[in-house]
């Protein structure tokens, strides 16, 4: 009789991951718990508690529940230079001088990884190492942003000869709303990305416009870079009861999901009100369900800046962050799903999977040319103004609250059965099945 | 917190500071600092700021009429090698050519000549030379005056301006009540109820004319 092979183990360099609510945190918890259902030993490297609730300011602890208890989990140090804002807590020098101090800490960050969580990168390694000498690992998987996980992810791989994997959750040096080099020409980032990449096993991309771009700009990585898209997760989004938006009650034109600064907020408004002004679907509101900004401290600023304080938009209704129990209940109370998104053609944004399993009509509010239209494309239900001039958002808008008014049972079952092909699972698979591959072969290419 | 002090200030919520002071030595961070000063004022917090307005405060927007604002500009400028800068370079040459421009033939010229070389000094000699010591000489100054303020008593000290870090610190130092920070996050308070119906304050409208005059400390 043969012993088991031992499980193979997985070191997931994962910043944002539960009990953050970054918005990214669902892919890293879906691979986590993937990987670990599939009988890899996973241990996750996260960032610590204390920046989650003094910085960032909020946090999800029922998400927290969902990560599959196999999996360890550790937090590697990340020095709080940056956001510590407890004077008391500063030392004589940083009190006396804080200028001096605050050149002496760039001074001292000069050779290290360009980025602002450069430290926690640098702790992880540590860690990294520490744990590898205790059991070896198989295979490293990181996932940016923050990138220094990346750069953690390369260090470990030169010190130890594992192989790695990197998964762009989002991208690094293509900046996503202006479609142009987020970098100068000659900054650390491009020489740090060109050895990251080169050296990796895998690249992972969230679209394909994301793959080519960073296949064009790095060949040599080219043919290991790979697409796996983002999805939906049936455990947070429980089966949307069908549409019952009867005449008697107003529509529920819906955004569920944090709203930022980078999205098209005015259009969303304008043509909400010009689809009021014109008497479409009367009564009706648009109804936001998140938080504001991914920081606590900007909600303030952006609750007055997207006019939610003014107390004569009563249609336009902030619900507030909701929390994965009522998420069912969020969905279940709109009529029509709006989706909102900055950039184009390499924004995918993960909501627009849960927005299609829902089966409900979806507004686009987003520049044309989204790199989601690819997937909207096949939607039955899905209302494309084309554009962002308010009178085409009005026209979309009202067309889409037509057709949940019609409440179709065959279309709804059919946009329901198109999105439910894209759970997150589904898009994990074929990863993990190439990630055993490799850390069974060592990361030989 | 005095029993004089506690009457001026309305009854808050449990958990909710009666009494923020600001430090603020530059004037970056004036709008945050509004908004801030806005939405504790109208939850009944009583706020006061320290400002150090004698020196590159020119364009600053004005403070939000709810916040007691205590000056620091007189005892800035009464600094002898500061007094003796702007009088040599700056008052005194601007007064005698004010007083030739139109008895003089070329007194205009050279008074607008001044003035620019005046700027120029200013920015490159002036600012040069005086901002890095300038915090530094602004808490000797604010820590032989802040007694007013009983800052022990106080429940916040907040002091989002880099510059005001050295005071900031050693007001810690010396009082062990109050919390000081950097952060003008009040977040925390936002769920408490509005007592005072104030209005938001925006300093493209108002003037500092239009609010209570600032106090010299």
């Amino acid at each position: 009789m043969t012993a088991e092979p031992p499980p193979l183990r997985l070191l997931y360099l994962a910043f944002y991951f539960p009990p953050s609510r970054a918005s990214g945190v669902y892919r890293a918890r879906a691979t986590a718990n993937y990987f670990a259902e599939a009988g890899w030993d996973v241990t996750v490297a996260r960032v610590p508690q204390w920046f989650l609730t003094d910085v960032v300011g909020s946090t999800d602890d029922g998400l927290l529940d969902t990560v599959d208890p196999r999996i360890a989990t550790v937090s590697p140090a990340l020095d709080d230079f940056m956001w510590e804002t407890d004077v008391r807590a500063f030392g004589s020098f940083r009190g006396n001088f804080p200028f001096l101090a605050a050149r002496w800490h760039k001074w001292l960050q000069r050779f290290k990884f360009p980025d602002r969580y450069a430290s926690w990168g640098e702790s992880a390694v540590a860690e990294g190492l520490r744990l590898h000498a205790e059991r070896p690992f198989d295979l490293i998987v990181a996932t940016g942003n923050p990138f220094s996980a990346f750069g953690a992810a390369y260090e470990l791989g030169r010190r130890t000869g594992l192989p790695y994997i990197v998964d762009y959750r989002d991208s690094w040096t293509l900046d996503l709303f202006t479609n142009e080099d987020a970098f100068p020409k000659g900054d650390k980032a491009w020489r740090w990305e060109k050895r990251i990449l080169e050296n990796a096993a895998e690249a992972l991309f969230v679209n394909e416009a994301l793959r080519e771009w960073h296949a064009a700009r790095y060949p040599r990585a080219a043919e290991r870079m790979h697409v796996m898209l983002n999805g939906w997760d049936p455990d947070v989004l429980p089966r949307i009861p069908e549409s019952t938006a009867d005449e008697s009650r107003p529509l529920s034109y819906a955004y569920i999901g944090t709203l930022t600064a980078n999205q098209p907020v005015d259009a969303l408004f304008a043509g909400f009100r010009a689809m009021a002004g014109a008497g479409s679907h009367p009564g009706s509101t648009l109804d936001l369900y998140g938080h504001l900004g991914f920081f606590a401290k900007y909600e303030s600023r952006m609750r007055a800046d997207i006019g939610l304080d003014d107390e004569a938009e009563d249609r336009v209704r902030h619900h507030g962050p909701v929390s994965k129990a009522e998420i069912g209940d969020a969905y279940a109370a709109s009529d029509v799903l709006v989706f909102l998104v900055g950039g184009s053609k390499y924004v995918t944004s993960g909501k627009i999977f849960e927005y299609m399993a829902t089966g409900k009509p979806i507004v686009s509010v987003h520049e044309p040319g989204s790199a989601a239209e690819e997937l909207l494309r096949d939607y039955p239900l899905w209302f494309n103004p084309g554009s962002l001039d308010p009178g085409a958002v009005a026209a979309a808008m009202a067309e889409a609250g037509d057709a949940a008014r019609k409440a179709d049972p065959d279309l709804a079952e059919r946009a329901r059965e198109y999105g439910a092909g894209f759970t997150r699972y589904r898009a994990i698979e074929a990863f993990e099945r190439r990630a055993r591959a490799i850390a069974q072969n060592g990361g030989e290419r | 917190m005095s029993s004089t002090e506690s009457t001026d200030t309305l009854e808050t919520t449990a958990g909710l500071p009666e009494r923020v002071v600001i430090l603020l030595f530059g004037n970056g961070a004036i709008k945050r600092t509004n908004d801030y000063a806005y939405q504790m004022a109208r939850r009944g917090v009583k706020v006061q700021a320290v400002v150090a307005d004698g020196q590159g405060w020119r364009r600053a927007p004005a403070l939000h009429p709810s916040v007691e604002v205590y000056s620091l500009a007189k005892p800035e400028n009464r600094q002898p090698l500061l007094w003796l800068y702007e009088s040599v370079i700056e008052r005194a040459p601007a007064a005698v050519l004010r007083r030739l421009d139109g008895r003089v033939p070329g007194a205009g010229l050279a008074r607008r000549a001044h003035r620019k070389a005046a700027g120029f000094c200013r920015r490159n000699l002036f600012w040069k030379l005086y901002r890095p010591v300038r915090h530094q000489a602004l808490r000797a100054i604010a820590l032989r005056r802040i007694g007013r303020l009983d800052i022990g008593a106080a429940d916040h000290v907040v002091c989002p301006d880099p510059a005001a870090v050295p005071l900031a610190w050693s007001l810690a130092k010396r009082h062990a009540r109050p919390v000081v920070t950097r952060a003008l996050h009040y977040g925390p308070y936002k769920d408490h109820p509005v007592v005072l119906p104030l209005e938001p304050w925006d300093p493209d409208t108002h003037r500092k004319e239009d609010r209570p005059p600032y106090l010299p400390l």
